[in-house]
């Protein structure tokens, strides 16, 4: 990623009040096409929060949201998938009554546009439609391990297996900025350290990431750039190495064991 | 295989469909199934004794019309709507007022109801469609209601509670479909088309949206799915399936009431989708089979018809989500085991 | 109508708009415990009130009328008790919707069993001061409606008291506030919803019994009057117990003077134009906060 690269995503003056609770305050940063950029901070921190807002699944109170110049802040969620945001849940939101491979050609919908009076009338065109979208949902299945159980109930996954399905089913829309949020969490060490390569693969393919993460040596092996929020503020932004040795991060962080 | 608690999602709130069997590949084609199945239907007038038997044959048409468009709004799409019936008799009043009151072609009635049902869908469902779950279905059912307070009192159009009299049957040429065997193969030929239209749809790329909507809104929308206007798109598409049920049944029947047309038999509807199994393609044919063969089956207990209907619905949300249909899928499935 | 003066006639029309308002509001009541604590709308809220009638109008033609009423009374509060056992308490995952499609399969089972036990034909009995109607200022008003008026209000009072100096009035408020928090507290959850279940069957069955009188009741009646009743809870706030009785009395005046003014056969649509109004233009009611959130 060069060091010249665009802007894809910008998000200043963001805050964001429940009742009386600020979950976040005053944040500016930047991401740039090409960037892995992680965020981390103690619990409470407001990262989901902040993944919500920019997704669209929940409203600031104030502040700007840029994708690639356009202000997306007034935009609703589905629109924003359309403009090419993609994101994971940290609480899985998998289809479990729909198979594994339905599950991700769900995720083409953005990309193909047949619409109901084709679907109704089942056109050629819709129909070769179906077959791309099939055969790209099985290529990426494929690549994130899952082509054996395409057929299967989505229902019967693991959870590892669940959280790859979500990121396959994130990346069938074919997006230019992809929030993962928490992709590692409650899973194997080994199973981290591919998720880890994953995320170094999708982004030499030109794929812009933002992440949340708790997972310190995934954070700190695959990202370029780590902003800290503690208390919906941000403390520290930079590269890994300053992150690693900025005193503010590490009061935040004082006597909690980050490691999973 | 589903169990009750697996039938609801606690955070989404609508009941999520039950597991679809139509994907490619699924152990017995749908789409094969459904056109044997049709084609046997047909045995119905060909070798049926006598018009009664036909006629029990043309409401379990219609009355399939009816649930599965119901069964694809409820089950696969997760709107409860209490108002279909309210689009059935819209459907019969617009068709039968076009024959018996302003002359017109009864076959433009066919379309014409198609369209003023959707329309009535489109004009309630942009606002009733953005209420949460629960209060979609008091929408409909006070719409329901409505259009059945008008049936009643707008006598010069209607004919008031007496019903609608004087509704001209279709004619192909001279050939007049004015018994029950004769307007068979018409409706046999709609109903078709309905439940392909249908399949086709649960099949599509739609059809995956619309489930995934009914799991996770916020999923489906993370995906660029717009769910108000998928939502609204089926619940226009249904509601004019049910405007064009209630054409064949004012052509069947050249007579239209009221009574045939209110809140009740919109709850009845529900019922008739949950005893089937919501979310099957398969379910609406028990659905349908036994809401036109209960008053004839229960004859001597015509009384307990009702309680029959109310109980099972209860027993079947209770302890069969899948319904009917999802029993019969079980016992398939254990045939097929025990085989090998 | 009478043929008195202007006044006189609107006056009569004020007595039988919050007389009918009263037991809307009864019904609306019903209505908001159950939803409070379950979240769900109960559909067989409206058959609860057509059994009080149909049990009271048994009894009452081999007994005394107030005995029927009392009689009645008890056997729906304990119908809404054992309609909880059935329908709730053996979800594994009580949700709102699954609640409301059950109530639904419970209200069509209701209303066959009376049908089955008690015929079609409609019931009725005296009121308490017998068929007797009062003159008040040139307007005629039956004896029964200010019985309603002052039952409602009487039972509106105790409901207060019940909700803010009992225990378990307390305890229902909690529940219906945040079920995680009370729970946590050691409020018995499912104990609430059900005792909400015999609140709610309770007044349903009350303002049967009241009305009666002055409508007659059959096994059909129950849907339209549940209807009405939901209406009133909507236009008040659902889940608003004192927007119950706003609801219901301005409901009752609504249709009252629709039908007294305009045309007496559009009576019935009045309620459920309110109620498409109130939820499109309206949803959190004339007191309510927002309950129907717009996706």
């Amino acid at each position: 990623m060069s060091e010249t690269a665009a802007t894809l995503l910008e998000v200043r003056g963001l805050a964001c009040r429940f009742g009386g609770l600020e979950a976040i305050a005053d944040l500016d940063f930047t991401v740039r096409e090409g960037e892995i950029k992680a965020i981390i901070g103690p619990n409470g921190a407001g990262k989901t929060t902040l993944f919500n807002i920019v997704s669209g699944v929940i409203s600031p109170s104030a502040g700007r949201i840029v994708l690639s110049g356009d202000a997306i802040d007034r935009l609703p969620a589905f629109q924003r998938a359309r403009l090419g945001i993609s994101r994971t849940f940290q609480n899985l939101q998998i289809f479990k009554e729909m198979t594994v491979l339905e599950n991700v050609m769900v995720g083409c919908h953005t990309r193909s546009h047949c619409g109901t009076l084709q679907a109704v009338l089942r056109t050629s065109r819709s129909l070769a439609e179906e077959r791309d979208i099939r055969n790209s949902s099985i290529e990426l299945l494929a690549r994130l391990g899952l082509f054996d159980r395409a057929d299967e109930p989505a229902s019967s996954l693991s959870f590892g297996e669940s959280k790859l399905l979500e990121i396959a089913r994130a990346l069938a829309a074919a997006p230019r900025l992809l929030l993962l949020d928490e992709p590692a969490a409650g899973v194997s060490h080994a199973a981290a350290l591919r998720v880890g390569d994953l995320i170094r693969e999708l982004n030499e393919d030109g794929l812009t990431v933002l992440l949340v993460e708790h997972n310190m040596g995934l954070v700190m092996n695959v990202s370029h750039s780590i902003l800290v929020l503690d208390h919906g503020r941000k403390i520290a932004e930079g590269p890994p190495a300053a992150i690693r040795s900025d005193p503010a991060v590490l009061a935040a962080y004082l006597g909690e064991d980050e490691d999973a | 295989m589903a169990e009750p608690s697996d039938a609801v999602d606690p955070v989404s709130g609508p009941i999520t469909p039950a597991a679809n069997d139509e994907r490619p590949g699924a152990r017995i084609g749908a789409r094969p199934a459904l056109f044997l199945f049709w084609l046997a239907l047909l045995a119905i007038p060909l070798f049926g004794a006598n018009d009664y038997v036909i006629s029990l044959g043309v409401s379990f048409l219609i009355n399939l019309i009816l649930i599965a468009s119901l069964n694809v709004l409820i089950g696969y799409c997760g709107q409860i709507s209490l108002g279909h019936a309210g689009f059935y008799g819209l459907g019969a009043y617009s068709a039968g007022i076009l024959s018996a009151k302003l002359g017109v072609n009864p076959w433009a009635g066919l379309p014409a109801a198609c369209v003023v049902s959707a329309l009535a869908a489109l004009v309630i469902g942009i606002p009733a469609l953005r209420l949460k779950g629960h209060y979609l279905a008091m929408a409909t059912l006070g719409f329901n209601a409505i259009l059945s307070v008008l049936f009643d009192q707008l006598v010069p159009w209607t004919g008031g509670p007496n019903g609608l009299l004087g509704v001209k049957p279709l004619t192909l040429g001279n050939f007049a479909l004015n018994s029950q065997a004769r307007v068979f193969p018409l409706i046999w030929l709609c109903a078709g088309l309905v439940m392909l239209a249908l399949l086709n749809l649960i099949q599509s790329r739609i059809g995956r949206a619309i489930r995934a909507i009914a799991t996770s809104e916020i999923a489906a929308g993370s995906l660029g799915i717009d769910a108000f206007r998928h939502k609204l798109i089926v619940f226009v598409l249904t509601a004019g399936m049910a405007g064009l049920a209630g054409s064949l049944y004012v052509e069947s029947n050249l007579y239209a009431s009221p009574e045939s047309f209110g809140f009740s038999l919109s709850i009845l509807l529900v019922a008739m989708v949950a005893l089937g199994g919501w979310g099957r393609y398969a379910g609406a044919i028990p659905g349908a089979l036994i809401y036109t063969a209960a008053p004839e089956v229960l004859r001597t207990f015509q009384d307990a018809q009702l309680l029959i209907f109310g109980a099972g619905m209860i027993a079947v949300l209770l302890f069969f989500p899948t319904g009917l249909a999802g029993a019969a899928d079980a016992v398939a499935r254990i045939w097929q085991r025990s085989r090998r | 109508m009478s043929a008195g003066s202007a006044s006189a006639t609107a006056l009569q029309l004020l007595f039988a708009g919050v007389g009918n308002g009263a037991i809307y509001a009864l019904i609306a009541l019903g209505f908001n415990v159950i939803f409070k604590s379950t979240g769900a709308l109960n559909f067989a809220q409206g058959e609860w009130v057509m059994l009080g009638g149909m049990i009271a109008a048994a009894v009452a033609a081999h007994a005394d009328v107030w005995l029927g009423c009392l009689v009645a009374v008890v056997i729906v509060a304990a119908v809404g008790f054992l309609s909880e056992r059935l329908i709730v308490a053996p979800l594994k995952r009580p949700t709102p919707m699954l609640i409301t499609l059950l109530s639904i399969g419970l209200a069509i089972s209701t209303k066959s069993v009376v049908m089955l036990a008690l015929g079609k034909d409609p019931a009725g009995y005296p009121g308490f001061s017998g068929d007797a109607v009062l003159s008040i200022f040139g307007a005629r008003v039956p004896a029964q409606t200010l019985w309603i008026i002052g039952i409602t209000l009487a039972f509106i009072v105790m409901a207060h008291a019940f909700f803010e100096r009992t225990i378990l009035g307390k305890s229902l408020r909690a529940v219906a506030a945040d079920r995680e928090a009370a729970s946590l507290v050691g409020i018995n959850v499912r104990h609430s919803v059900m005792w909400s279940f015999v609140i709610g069957a309770l007044a349903g069955g009350i303002a049967g019994t009241i009305i009666t009188p002055l409508t007659f009741t059959s096994y059909d009646q129950g849907g339209l009057i549940g209807f009405k009743g939901f209406s009133a809870a909507m236009l008040g706030g659902i889940g608003n117990l004192y927007g119950a009785l706003v609801g219901g009395i301005v409901l009752g005046l609504l249709e009252t003077m629709a039908a007294g003014y305009i045309s007496s056969h559009f009576k019935d649509a009045v309620a459920f134009i309110v109620l498409l109004t109130i939820l499109f233009a309206l949803p959190s009611g004339l007191l309510g906060r927002s309950e129907a959130e717009r996706v």
